[in-house]
């Protein structure tokens, strides 16, 4: 009996065994069958980790650039140039810092994009900038080396990888993204702080009065969201090529309509997103084509009323017109935008 | 490298005035199809406006295409589309050359 009693109890540990190596084994299946889609809703520390990567990979590109060359995180997520620059041509617009990515709801200059990951798609597939397709961004997440994501060489990601690599990689850069940017607890924070100084108390009226800055300037982040002429002296950046009936071609450089390229009707030629002033201090040059090197300027600017050339005119901002501050006036002003 | 938006562009004129003139076009349907210089691929996604009231007219599918119909004689802007730093103006015309039969450009 004791024998066999003996050998009952090792029949147990064997069953146990193979139990406990069934349950890990389904364990392992089932974690690796759904662990992908749930770590990009959780936006995990690997996701983060995979986004950081893929950020700074300046192997992603034939163009041998990533995406922090002009969102650079020594320098404010941004690049500090007037108009962004790929390594080969300068761009059109100046480079938006990511530090307030959260202020808006929709992005770049233009609001063509509705959602952030609508936006990181932008660059990506870009010919100006990264360049990619789709095959491209698949190939590179099963060969590049900084790419070592925990599902690489799970079944799912075998069975599903060509779905999985596009949506992980999307979802990992904007997951990525929002952990760069001022979460808005601490941009209210700020302003709680900003707003009991006394000494931004001119600054402070004249912003919410005579400035007008508020009028698009408002909330947390200090942005409307919404597109604006301010009557900014437009630069020739576009690339324009004409036909005639002739079929003859010259081309020539034009202005950026802005707004007015992505939607219909004459209002939103010209226009563009109002931009955050969370640390605004921090991001020069300003303007959509970085034209202002300063907040002075920027305060210059709007004092005399803008600088809007009559192909604008049809489209400005009616809030557009000479403020009369004072020299005092806008060193006040100065000093709450740096305080911002 | 700089690349450019290539516009192949066919316009094919459809109302003819014949009391003020024989060749006088009232309206033109144009096809454009548009797509990269070098690589060749279509541009998908690339705004057409009649330039002079930004009145959004049509967007290029998936093979580049679109086709608008307009008064003859107006200027129709094309946006290279998503970052593109490029527009390309097509010029109407108001008049047919040959009888009223197609008039095609190949840029």
């Amino acid at each position: 009996m004791r024998g066999l009693y003996i050998t009952g109890i090792g029949w147990l540990k064997v069953a146990g065994l193979v139990l406990w190596v069934t349950l890990c084994l389904w364990t392992s299946y089932d974690s690796a069958a759904t662990s992908v889609p749930d770590a990009m809703e959780s936006e995990s520390e690997d996701l983060v980790e995979l986004g950081r990567r893929i950020f700074s990979d300046s192997t992603i590109s034939k163009k041998g650039i990533a995406c922090s060359n002009c969102h650079q995180p020594a320098n404010s997520l941004m690049d500090g140039l007037r108009v962004s620059f790929d390594g080969l041509r300068t761009g059109r617009r100046n480079t938006p810092s990511l530090l307030t990515v959260e202020a808006y709801s929709v992005f770049f200059w233009d609001g063509r994009a509705t959602s952030l990951r609508s936006q990181v798609e932008g660059p990506v597939f870009s010919k100006a900038e990264l360049d990619l397709d789709t095959g491209a961004v698949v190939r590179y997440m099963d060969t590049a080396s900084v790419v070592c994501n925990p599902w690489k060489g799970s079944s799912a990601w075998k069975t599903r990888e060509r779905s999985h690599a596009l949506e992980l990689f999307f979802a990992s850069l904007v997951a990525y993204v929002r952990t760069l940017g001022i979460r808005v607890d601490d941009a209210e924070q700020r302003n709680r702080r900003v707003n009991k100084d006394t000494r931004l108390s001119m600054g402070r009226t004249i912003f919410y009065g005579k400035g007008g800055c508020y009028g698009c300037h408002v909330g947390t982040w200090y942005t409307d969201n919404d597109f604006h002429n301010t009557g900014v002296y437009p630069q020739p950046t576009i690339i324009a090529s004409s036909y005639s009936r002739t079929g003859k071609m010259n081309r020539r450089l034009d202005y950026d309509n802005g707004r007015g390229d992505v939607v219909g009707g004459v209002q939103s030629l010209f226009s563009f997103r109002t931009p955050s002033l969370v640390r605004i201090a921090e991001t020069a040059p300003y303007m959509h084509d970085g034209s202002m090197p300063s907040l002075r300027s920027v305060i210059d600017f709007y004092n005399r009323g803008g600088d809007a050339i009559p192909p604008q005119k049809r489209s400005l901002s009616s809030a557009i017109r000479p403020l009369h501050l004072t020299e005092q006036e806008c060193l006040a002003l100065l000093k709450f935008l740096n305080a911002l | 490298m700089a690349y450019f938006l290539m516009i192949v562009l066919f316009a094919i004129g459809l109302t003819v005035d014949t009391s003020a003139s024989a060749s006088k076009v009232q309206n033109v349907t144009t096809v454009v199809r548009v797509y990269y210089e070098g690589s060749g691929s279509p541009a998908s996604g690339a705004n057409i406006y009649n330039h002079n009231t930004n009145q959004l007219l049509a967007t290029t599918d998936a093979f580049g295409m679109a086709s608008v119909t307009t008064p003859a004689g107006i200027t129709l802007r094309v946006v290279e589309p998503g970052y593109g730093g490029e527009v390309a103006y097509i010029h109407g015309f108001d008049r047919m050359e040959d009888d009223g039969a197609m008039v095609a450009w190949t840029i």
